[in-house]
Parts: structure tokens; sequence; C-alpha cells
């Protein structure tokens, strides 16, 4: 039986507000030192590495419905990357659910959320593109998070 | 300058360098803050193990940006990344190695520009792929 609510799909293709952040180096450094990336471009060139920007996404992401569980698991991203993300940058982002379907497996229940982040600069440059999967689910952790 | 990896030394086929890491507690805290990924699962371990886990796991965006990092060292620059997409299969565990691998599936050009198609993946110390994926790789001339 579906559990798949008409709250659910009426969020499909709804833009979220648009969130504002400054990229700040040492949010950059961070990042690098955390990944235990050595090289050295990011210092030199003053860029983030390409999956830096998750670092200005909810997590978890802000439910735009009503969810029935609330174990949940990352279940992968698609990335689009346009242009590097600087020290200083102003990156506006804005989210909305693109597709949301369900499964049985060893999770027990699993609903998938797909989400769509773009992240564009103050000056409306586009700068990448994510395409996230939330996996909420019935059963324990199983897989991979 | 950019010099990035030249097309004539890419072909389907051609293995890309790969990368290992193993994660630390430490090293999960510290991508817990600087993601703002805080669930306990990743450096808890109290709360993984009453989870059923045998230790707090990677995040799995962190495995993410691991390939990113093996593509961009093996491209020449992090910019050369184009796509990167990534399921998260498996767990895994704190402190055991990651392998991260790839091999070229596709070559192509596109306006005067050449890019490399790749299958990317990590394998745990059994060689189970608990990430499966896929990347877009701007190639130089």
């Amino acid at each position: 039986m579906s559990i798949i609510t008409n709250e659910m799909l009426t969020a499909i293709g709804v833009e979220s507000n648009t969130r504002t952040y400054r990229v700040d180096p040492s949010a950059i450094s961070q990042f690098v030192e955390a990944v235990g990336d050595k090289n050295i471009v990011y210092e030199l060139e003053h860029i983030a590495p390409p999956t830096f920007l998750r670092y200005f996404d909810e997590v978890p992401p802000l439910l735009e419905f009503p969810m029935p569980y609330t174990n949940i698991l990352d279940g992968g991203s698609d990335w689009e990357f346009y242009e590097p993300v600087h020290t200083g940058d102003e990156i506006t982002s804005t989210t909305e659910v693109t597709k949301i379907f369900e499964k049985t497996g060893a999770l027990g229940h699993m609903i998938f959320v797909v989400r769509r982040h773009r992240y564009n600069r103050s000056d409306s440059v586009q700068i990448a593109q994510q395409l996230s999967t939330t996996i909420y689910y019935s059963g324990g952790p199983q897989a991979g998070t | 300058m950019i010099k990035l990896l030249s097309r004539d030394h890419v072909f389907e086929g051609t293995t890309i360098t790969p990368l290992v890491k193993t994660p630390t507690n430490r090293q999960l805290v510290q991508y817990a803050g600087a993601s703002g990924d805080y669930y306990e699962i990743h450096y808890d371990q109290a709360f993984a193990q009453s989870a059923g886990l045998e230790d707090v796991i990677v995040h799995g965006a962190l495995k993410g940006a691991f390939l990113a990092e093996m593509l961009s060292n093996w491209a020449g620059h992090p910019t050369a990344l184009r796509k990167l997409g990534v399921q998260y299969r498996g767990m895994d565990i704190v402190g055991k190695p990651i392998t991260c691998k790839g091999i070229v599936t596709n070559t192509f050009s596109d306006n005067s520009s050449y890019f490399a198609e790749c299958d990317v993946w990590t394998e745990n110390e059994r060689g189970q792929r608990t990430t499966v994926g896929n990347a877009v790789v701007n190639l130089g001339t």
C-alpha cells in the first residue's frame, strides 16, 4: 500500500526560499582539512573543493511535508559543476523536490525524496547543481549513509 | 596556468590513479563540523552500536569528497571535474581503509573541449563496492 501523500506530491516542483551565504576562507580550509586533501591549489587560488557546497545544505534536509519515518539516510548525489567557488563569493541557493518514490527492501519500507539544489553567485552566474537523494525508512540502518 | 591531463593519454579503459583513505574518528568529527552533518551515527560510538553497527560510519558525502579528490588529482585541477554522481550502497566503518578507484568508459569532444566519462567507486578492505558512481572530467589538449 502506498504511503505517498497528496501533500508530498504537491511539494514537487515548489522552489524553496532563497538562502544566501558568503564563502569564508576558514570554512574552505576546514573542509579541505576534514577531507584530508593535500592539494595546495585551494590555498593558492582561493577556491573550494568541488563538493564544498554541501556546507550550505540543510543536513538533514528541511522537510517540506509530514513524513511518517524518522530514520534517514543519504542515498547519494548527482553534481554538475559549472564555476569554481572562490573565497568571498556570495552564494545563493534554492531547493525543490523533483521526485518522490517508494520501495520495500532491507531497510523496510523506504520513501526516496530527490531534491534539486541550485547554487548561484551574486552576479547570477550558476555555480553548480546537485540532485540529492534522501531515504526515509521504517526499519534499522543496513545500507550506506 | 592550469595544466590538465592531456586527452592524448586518456582512452576507454584508462584507469584513474587510485586514492586510499582511512578515516579516523577525529576526521569524522572534523567533517561533521565542516559540512554541517551532525548525525550521531558518524561520531557517537554508543549511538552507532545501539543501532546495531560495529562502530561509527563514514559520511556518504565524505566518500563523495574522496572521489572528487581522486578525480581532481588525476585530471590536474579541481575545476576539471564537471560532473560527479555517487550512490552510497554500503557502510564504511571508521578506521578501515577506503580505496577510491575509477576507469574511463568513454571520451568525447564538444565545441573543441575534450572530456572523459568515467565509472568511479569506493571499495572497502574486502573489495566490496560501498559507493558507486560516474564522473565527467575536462581533458587538456
